[in-house]
């Protein structure tokens, strides 16, 4: 159950180089040059990915029967490709964590904790208005909770 | 060269998050909290030592700090597990539900936020920078 295949590694790593090179290229267009300033290019690409991985969970799970008996290779590399590969290289925790201790350790300790509440409350709210959306868009999708979650 | 390096490192960094999340697969995400506490501490100390060198960027956090770390932990999933605890389908009561969301949520931002002060503040101090 636990086995990882060679496939699905390959495609997390073409999505991963892709969300991590938007990443990269926003945080450059967006400099964070003061650390005790609001980091706004994690917050945004954190934001920005929450949402698009939410509407992304539900178009792959609302296809992901069809897909099985239709598509196999889509059913199983999907998943993996978008929502672990792009949005889960497009997002970034480790950023998110040094940037929270930056703006606390140079005197800014309000906003270091501004910063960390409001990027998870906004980030959660927004997969799930993902979610919603994508259920509007792609119908309802048998929302898998009992499935491994991969991201 | 900067598009290279941190492809590099996301190349090595995402599959690495996928491979241990589905080892660690459980009822709980052990797998995204133990990624995201790697890639955070592992950015602190890189920060720490080039702190302590005198050096506000280099190639090494390009590839090691942007594509590395940047890809092996991920906040989008995190944030998709902590709806999925709210979300739970099971007969487990709605507080419940709420107070499992919400202790992953701070859990995971309190245990990252601390291995990567402890990670900046060690290289730091290791290394006789000024911090």
């Amino acid at each position: 159950m636990s086995t990882v295949r060679r496939d699905e590694l390959a495609a997390v790593a073409v999505g991963g180089v892709v969300g991590a090179l938007a990443r990269a290229w926003i945080s450059l267009t967006v400099p964070h040059a003061d650390p005790v300033a609001w980091p706004w290019a994690t917050f945004l690409t954190n934001l920005l990915g929450c949402f698009v991985l939410g509407v992304v969970l539900d178009w792959v799970d609302s296809r992901h029967a069809d897909w099985l008996v239709l598509h196999p290779r889509r059913a199983r590399l999907a998943r993996p490709l978008l929502a672990s590969g792009v949005l889960g290289g497009f997002t970034t925790f480790s950023t998110f964590s040094v940037e929270a201790v930056g703006m606390a350790r140079w005197g800014n300790a309000t906003g270091a904790l501004g910063y960390a509440v409001s990027s998870v409350v906004l980030g959660v709210a927004l997969v799930a208005l993902g979610r919603v959306l994508g259920s509007a868009l792609f119908g309802p999708a048998p929302y898998d909770l009992e499935g491994d979650e991969e991201l | 060269m900067t598009a290279l390096l941190v492809a590099l490192g996301a190349a090595v960094g995402a599959p690495l998050r996928f491979a241990v999340e589905r080892r660690l697969a459980s009822a709980y995400p052990w797998g995204t909290f133990a990624v995201n506490l790697t890639g955070s501490a592992i950015l602190g100390v890189l920060l720490g030592v080039l702190r302590a060198q005198g050096e506000s960027t280099s190639w090494v956090l390009t590839l090691v700090g942007v594509g590395f770390c940047g890809s092996l932990t991920t906040f989008g999933g995190y944030a998709a597990q902590v709806l999925d605890f709210v979300a739970a389908p099971r007969a487990t009561p709605g507080s419940a539900r709420v107070r499992h969301a919400a202790e992953y949520a701070v859990a995971s931002v309190l245990a990252c936020v601390a291995v990567a002060l402890v990670g900046y503040l060690g290289a730091v101090a290791l290394l006789g920078g000024a911090g």
